[in-house]
């Protein structure tokens, strides 16, 4: 490639825009923000440490149980389709056959008659989610979330310019008496509250399932006060029991709730397909916020093919099976290395195991150790919105992604690095 | 709002309540036409779509690093498909561009929406062409943008009209942001912008200090040789975002679009980005198909499809609607952008022709503040020679209804 010497026009643009303030271009919903981090993508952060780490830090499915083969065969038979339609535009609202699929899962998981019609696919869960805050938010509308909660979520609704009010939690889900005490303030205070952001099945980064008498008062108080909930269930279909909790939808009998879903967790973050489920009023009121033509038919019709010969109920039976089997290594493992600095409830569910610190230790030096001594987690009080965490000092594991042997390994690694922090506080604070 | 069952049911209208303003204005997106002869949907050709490469190159990247494809791969997209697309960027322009000062999106629509979240508040001042794509004017207007529009010719946006408004604006203390422009092909209009125009608009929006979106998603259907530097290329690639889309050269269903520009710009479009990016997959997929030597056959294919469907369809306006319509044949694109004869009406002449069979597109849905009652839109890409000759014979029928010749 050849690259022409600058013309005196380029050095004119250079100069002018060299005068340029780009905040003066840039939206105020961007100017609202900071930047996102590796935790906000589900990644775990990039570290610069002497030992390559072994990382806790990422909440995204087992590399090594990855339905790939079942994934190429279903995308042989999208694309051998007689019609077109993978290949061409799918529509705002997402390709009919996937929300029809996708209608059937809920109809018989859920227990609630549902139709594609309460169905729009978006672009994984993240993309469901600032879809429903396009339609539903205004500058300075008040979203209340449990804390923690999913950073990445947070970063959204503040990408929509809406404030984040926050509401305790602890291993049975959302305190709901703070949360109807919070309403009444807030409506006191002349504020609009548009929705409720829960997680309500195997909370990011708490693990917790509300509990049935919480998920009952949360749709009682929500429907009086007329806010919606936005129920992020990526994680809902990864129970270790017999059944995953009764969903807020199906309890609600559809009424108020938004579920944001997602194959992400279920099958792979890399296909970015999620959608939104609600009441055929709300998919309407999404739909006419997308600007983006929708997301791949070719991966809608991919997706089709492989839950069509029962793959995922399949896939998912496996990796509930494994997940557990992780969470069991994992926590074996902690109790053998690492008490007594910390402890932790095991959750029915998810990727996340939210452990609570002792002896003093502290967060942030525990990670400091732990990257000194080869392992990385995220910080607890990262999941918090101003990044204080009033309930303690904790740090998240995830152990969906983690080797068994590695996980082990991780523990290990882990409790030298409590003992490590554990020789500075001692050396700190000498009694 | 509880209801009486203490069901809390949310009515149609107290959805409504909650919406957001811009929710609250606009209308769902339009979608294909059930019409036997589809003239209104801007889509590619069905037989031409790539899907065997396609299905190869996604069994390749799913086989060779299913972690990979199958894995988060960031806000900014997939670092080879962008290295990619800035190496073609930096062949076509002569500029050094890098993978950095590339973005991907979900199709280049989704860049417009990203440039828009990234750029447009409320009250925002953005000019669009009249006539100008629909889905632009959409987009803009639900970050609030205030929309102006300068008047488009047979060779595109006028330059003159342009340094008026600037001027305008700037005196009015409301000087605009964004320019958003199609200088290949324009959708509607076919237009394209000759070189003269270029280099005007982009002297005129530096001396206004307005960032040019330059959408170009139809070039690389070049139907009269290679496209003029783009807006880009003479800008120095300063003070121009340049949109692209494999949608028209691949197909619409992959979704897979980019944003090129500066490093700062395309910084804070990342930044904007709250969907966790687009799949992978599909970008690694992609990207197998781009290095498998079936993509530059598939477009000089490509193109010779679409110059018969061009060609075919003028000659039959002609045979059968020269009195009644006129147009310029486009140098590439999709689109026949008609003038009617005065006395016919848009709305009138489009719903003769949908009972003769055959949709094809009022002018009035291309103009953010109004007109387009003497256009009609008539896409030429997606039916084959054939159909394509019966259908403008058809429509020929329907403007004679609608003149009262039959």
């Amino acid at each position: 490639m050849t690259v022409e010497p600058a013309s005196p026009l380029v050095d004119e643009l250079a100069r002018l825009w060299a005068e340029y303030d780009l905040d003066t271009l840039t939206s105020d919903a961007a100017q609202y923000l900071s930047a996102g981090t590796a935790t906000d993508w589900g990644l775990s952060a990039p570290v610069d440490a002497a030992i390559p780490p072994i990382s806790l830090g990422s909440g995204i499915p087992d590399p090594d149980h990855l339905p790939r083969e079942e994934l190429v065969a279903a995308m042989q038979r999208a694309l051998g389709a007689v019609d077109d339609g993978p290949l061409r535009y799918g529509g705002a609202v997402g390709f009919e056959p996937l929300r029809m699929a996708l209608a059937e899962r809920y109809t018989r998981d859920r227990g609630m008659e549902v139709s594609s019609a309460h169905f729009t696919l978006t672009n994984g869960s993240a993309g469901a989610i600032d879809l429903v805050c396009s339609a539903f938010l205004s500058p300075g509308d008040v979203v209340i979330a449990e804390a923690p909660t999913f950073s990445g979520s947070l970063r959204t609704f503040r990408g929509h310019q809406a404030d984040v009010v926050t509401v305790s939690m602890d291993h049975l889900g959302m305190h709901t008496e703070d949360l109807e005490a919070t309403v009444e303030r807030l409506k006191g205070q002349g504020r609009r509250i548009k929705f409720i952001y829960t997680i309500a099945n195997f909370h990011n980064p708490m693990g917790a399932a509300m509990s049935l008498a919480r998920r009952e008062h949360l749709l009682r108080i929500a429907a009086k006060h007329g806010i919606l909930i936005l129920d992020d269930d990526a994680y809902g279909d990864i129970y270790f029991g017999e059944a995953a909790p009764r969903a807020l939808s199906a309890l609600s009998g559809g009424h108020g709730v938004i579920t944001a879903g997602t194959f992400s967790k279920m099958i792979a973050t890399g296909l970015r397909v999620g959608w939104i489920h609600a009441d055929p009023a709300i998919i309407d009121r999404c739909t006419r916020m997308r600007f983006e033509m929708g997301n791949s038919p070719l991966l809608h019709r991919m997706l089709c093919e492989y839950m069509r010969d029962g793959a995922l109920d399949h896939h998912l039976e496996r990796v509930r099976h494994l997940y557990a089997e992780k969470l069991d290594i994992l926590a074996r493992a902690l109790r053998e290395h690492c008490e007594p600095y910390l402890s932790f409830k095991k959750p029915a569910g998810g990727f996340f195991l939210w452990v609570t610190l002792h002896e003093g230790l502290r967060a942030d030096v525990l990670q400091a150790a732990g990257l000194e001594e080869g392992v990385s987690f995220p910080l607890g009080y990262a999941f918090f919105p101003n990044r204080v965490d009033p309930t303690g000092e904790h740090i998240r594991l995830a152990f969906s992604w983690t080797s068994k042997d590695d996980l082990v390994e991780a523990a290990r690694r882990l409790g030298r690095a409590c003992e490590r922090a554990a020789e500075q506080l001692k050396r700190a604070n000498p009694k | 709002m509880g209801s009486e069952d203490g069901g809390g049911g949310f009515t149609s209208a107290s959805v409504e309540a909650l919406l957001s303003p811009f929710a609250r204005s606009l209308a769902p997106p339009t979608s294909l036409s059930p019409l036997p002869f589809d003239l209104n949907a801007g889509v590619p050709d069905r037989e031409s779509l790539p899907a065997a490469a396609l299905a190869e190159a996604a069994r390749a990247a799913l086989l060779e690093d299913p972690g990979g494809a199958l894995t988060y791969g960031g806000a900014q997209g997939f670092e080879p498909l962008r290295a990619w697309i800035a190496e073609r960027h930096a062949t076509e322009t002569g500029q050094p561009v890098t993978s950095a000062e590339v973005t991907i999106t979900t199709g280049s629509a989704h860049a417009i929406d990203n440039i828009a979240a990234t750029f447009v508040g409320p009250g925002d001042v953005v000019i669009v062409g009249a006539p100008s794509y629909p889905g632009a004017i959409r987009t803009f207007r639900a970050r609030g943008a205030r929309l102006v529009d300068v008047p488009q010719d047979d060779d595109g946006l006028r330059v003159d009209a342009l340094k008026a408004t600037l001027a305008a604006l700037r005196t009015a203390g409301t000087p605009a942001k964004l320019l958003y422009v199609v200088s290949n092909y324009d959708n509607p209009s076919g237009s394209t912008l000759p070189e003269a125009r270029r280099r005007a608009l982009v002297d005129v929006a530096r001396r206004h200090r307005v960032l040019v979106i330059e959408d170009d998603a139809y070039t690389g259907i070049d139907l009269d040789g290679p496209p003029l530097p783009s807006l880009s290329e003479i800008g120095g690639g300063e003070g121009v975002l340049r949109v692209g889309s494999f949608s028209k050269i691949v197909a619409t269903g992959l979704r897979v679009g980019w944003i090129v520009g500066e490093r700062p710009l395309i910084d804070r479009l990342v930044f904007m980005r709250f969907d966790n990016g687009s799949s992978p997959f599909v970008q690694r997929t992609l990207l197998h198909y781009l290095r498998s030597g079936a993509h530059e056959p598939h477009l000089v294919r490509l193109q010779s499809i679409y110059r018969e469907r061009r060609d075919v369809s003028a000659a039959g306006l002609r045979e059968c609607c020269e009195p009644y319509v006129t147009f310029r044949p486009p140098a590439g694109g999709f689109f026949h952008w008609l003038r009617l004869r005065p006395g016919l009406d848009a709305a009138a002449v489009t719903a003769a022709a949908a009972r003769q069979g055959v949709a094809v597109t009022p002018g009035t849905g291309y103009f953010a503040n109004g007109g387009g009652e003497d256009r009609v839109r008539l896409v030429y890409s997606a039916l084959p020679p054939p159909a394509l000759r019966e259908a403008i014979a058809r429509f020929g029928r329907a403007l004679e209804e609608v003149a009262g010749v039959r």
